[in-house]
């Protein structure tokens, strides 16, 4: 007993210098009550990050700390490094970044963070970056286990170029990865992501498109070789005023769907929902189109957001998918935030999901 | 090995600039060694042939002389003239007479070519002794660019030099004025070549810092000729008038731009992304702070 109170001290103490003498700290605080379901179901759960930055003109280290509680899991507490990562300039144009990191680019459908679950994903990556007239250009190595397992995951090369120049903006990442099961490597799985921004009339407009590829993807049941894999959305956003915009998304999914693990959207059919797993509707199945229509108001403290989905099957005529989300959210002071999420999907059937959140946030 | 090669690199770019400049009153240059200055005249001999003769000219057609160690002499000046008449009909603005301009708009040596006109304002005018308005503040000043060149890889730095050769008074007579405003980026060759060359061949891609000059930056400007107005023809202006324009320019953003909303790239997880919260941050304290 007074060893463990020892090591707590300890480890108190040890945190405590930390971030005293860390250049920079930040904070966060994420509980969550799941009451999504028919019944009474009321499970909170909570989010703590922690981080610490020290840091010169040249040079950085960054390293935060997540601790997850699931108070309706036997109290049970994990920790874990959210991100541990050094960085340092080169030569005044570049940039390596070496360590565990939230990497995300562009739409985050091929590398994301996923920052809706507790459970984000992070890569271990060698990261370069250039910051070119012509773009900015980052590539290197990562690696992203599942969980907390070291023999099965994806890892890979990948090269973004993002450029921004008036009006619009363009992203570009393309990257290979080995997917590893159970320690033994598949064939390379080869990914590209072309994401264009556009903003018109003094931004009030602004036209997106993303074009997704993955080709060279393993089944995971049987291991063939899959059909390459595309998705393309367009979607525009219209500012009414500055309280008020509207939107509206296509989505159309190529004959062999879409899917890559590790972005912020979950895969078709996976046995977690995608509302659970990461907040949204998800990737949908091969010939799919999603048209998305949504609306986003804000008056003074608080925020409305609404967005309708209507799925349809090429290949099924009698195919329709509804699903609606809302989000209200209310910022009760600079550091804390307060949310209710709601969404309602009948998954193509005749039966309605429903999944509601109440989520507080603190970040001091 | 570096510090001679920097040693080397500083003595030539030194040398390279060992030269004085004669700046006559119509604003043509000429690159020279000064040798004597009399009473009268300037002794000289021409830049590009320093064994050559030598020339002697009248300190009265000469408006400046820029030593190569960054010291200037100005003739005909103000104190010089002073014993000049003034009667109640006419004002003699005097040569060396000094107005303060500034920049209307930040301007970088990444978008500008030569030929390139930029705009200056009259930061506070002149006016005559009877309170008659000469130079009116606000006046816009055209200026030049004689010499832009961006900022290249192997670390060369961006260069950009101004002139202003004249500003219009309010009855539209242009007073010559000289003004050669000379920016330079900073200059990376050295890092580069050594670094590139010994460590990190990518680093010789590296580009020197643009020459940059932000909106709201003040410079003084010369008379170079003495220019005489007939008062009685001008309007009456009350003297010391606040200059709107000038407090509008460093006053117009006080809370900053309005900050850009980062692409939405069809991100589901949009609004969570770290680029949004930043984004809406910055959003919140800028609406705060316009509110206030």
């Amino acid at each position: 007993m007074k060893k463990n109170l020892r090591n707590i001290l300890a480890l108190s103490l040890g945190l405590m210098t930390t971030i005293a003498f860390a250049q920079d700290w930040n904070a966060d605080s994420r509980t969550r009550i799941d009451m999504s379901g028919d019944y009474d179901k009321f499970e909170a759960a909570q989010r703590t990050t922690v981080g610490a930055t020290w840091g010169g003109s040249d040079w950085g280290i960054h390293a935060s700390t997540v601790v997850n509680y699931d108070l309706n899991s036997g109290d049970v507490a994990r920790l874990a490094v959210h991100e541990a990562y050094a960085s340092t300039d080169l030569m005044g144009y570049a940039s390596m970044t070496v360590g565990r990191q939230a990497l995300n680019y562009g739409s985050g459908l091929l590398i994301g963070s996923n920052e809706w679950s507790a459970d984000r994903y992070t890569r271990d990556a060698w990261v370069f970056g250039l910051d070119l007239d012509m773009a900015d250009v980052t590539f290197g190595y990562q690696s992203r286990m599942n969980g907390d397992s070291l023999t099965d995951g994806a890892s890979g090369m990948y090269l973004n170029a993002s450029k921004s120049e008036g009006d619009w903006t363009a992203n570009l990442l393309y990257g290979s990865q080995t997917l590893t099961s159970d320690d033994v490597d598949g064939d390379a799985t080869t990914y590209m992501g072309l994401d264009l921004s556009y903003a018109m009339m003094d931004g009030a407009l602004g036209l997106n498109v993303s074009y997704n590829t993955v080709t060279g993807a393993i089944n995971a049941v049987d291991g063939s070789v899959m059909d390459d894999m595309d998705m393309t959305a367009i979607g525009a956003t219209y500012a009414v005023n500055d309280d008020m915009s509207i939107s509206a998304t296509q989505t159309t999914y190529g004959e062999g769907g879409f899917n890559l693990l590790g972005g912020n959207a979950g895969a078709y059919g996976a046995p977690t929902s995608s509302w659970m797993s990461h907040g949204n509707l998800g990737h949908l199945g091969a010939d799919q189109q999603n048209l998305s229509l949504g609306g986003a108001y804000t008056m003074g403290d608080f925020s409305l957001d609404v967005a309708m989905h209507t799925v349809t099957d090429e290949n099924n005529e009698d195919y329709e998918r509804n699903a609606m989300e809302v989000a209200l959210g209310y910022t009760m002071s600079d550091n804390a935030g307060l949310a209710v999420n709601y969404a309602i999907d009948n998954n193509g059937g005749d039966t309605d999901t429903k999944y509601t959140w109440l989520t507080l946030t603190i970040t001091p | 090995m570096k510090s001679i090669l920097t040693a080397f690199l500083t003595s030539f770019i030194l040398f390279s600039n060992a030269q004085d400049i004669i700046i006559y009153k119509d604003g043509s240059e000429k690159k020279t060694k000064v040798l004597k200055i009399s009473a009268n005249d300037v002794v000289f001999k021409k830049y590009s042939n320093l064994k050559g003769p030598e020339y002697t000219e009248s300190k009265s057609n000469i408006f400046m002389i820029k030593y190569e160690g960054g010291d200037s002499d100005i003739f005909n000046t103000v104190t010089e003239k002073s014993t000049q008449n003034q009667t109640e009909q006419n004002y003699t603005l005097f040569s060396g007479t000094n107005i303060e301009l500034y920049l209307t708009h930040t301007i970088s040596s990444k978008n500008l070519r030569n030929g390139d006109v930029i705009r200056f304002a009259v930061k506070n005018g002149i006016t005559s002794k009877d309170g008659k308005t000469i130079i009116a503040a606000n006046t816009y000043v055209e200026g030049k660019v004689v010499n832009s060149e961006s900022a290249k890889a192997g670390g060369v730095k961006g260069e950009l030099d101004i002139m202003v050769s004249n500003v219009t008074a309010v009855n539209g007579r242009n007073i010559p004025v000289f003004l050669n405003v000379n920016n330079e980026g900073e200059n990376k060759e050295g890092e580069a070549f050594a670094v590139g060359m010994l460590l990190f061949w990518p680093a010789l891609f590296m580009k020197g810092g643009e020459a940059e000059i932000a909106s709201g930056t003040s410079f003084l400007v010369q008379t170079t000729q003495d220019v005489s107005f007939n008062t009685l023809k001008l309007s009456e202006q009350q003297t010391n008038t606040p200059n709107i324009a000038y407090e509008k320019l460093n006053k117009a953003n006080p809370c900053g731009e309005k900050p850009k909303k980062p692409p939405t790239f069809n991100n589901p997880q949009y609004r969570k992304t770290q680029e949004y919260k930043v984004y809406y941050k910055k959003l919140k304290i800028w609406q705060e702070c316009n509110n206030n």
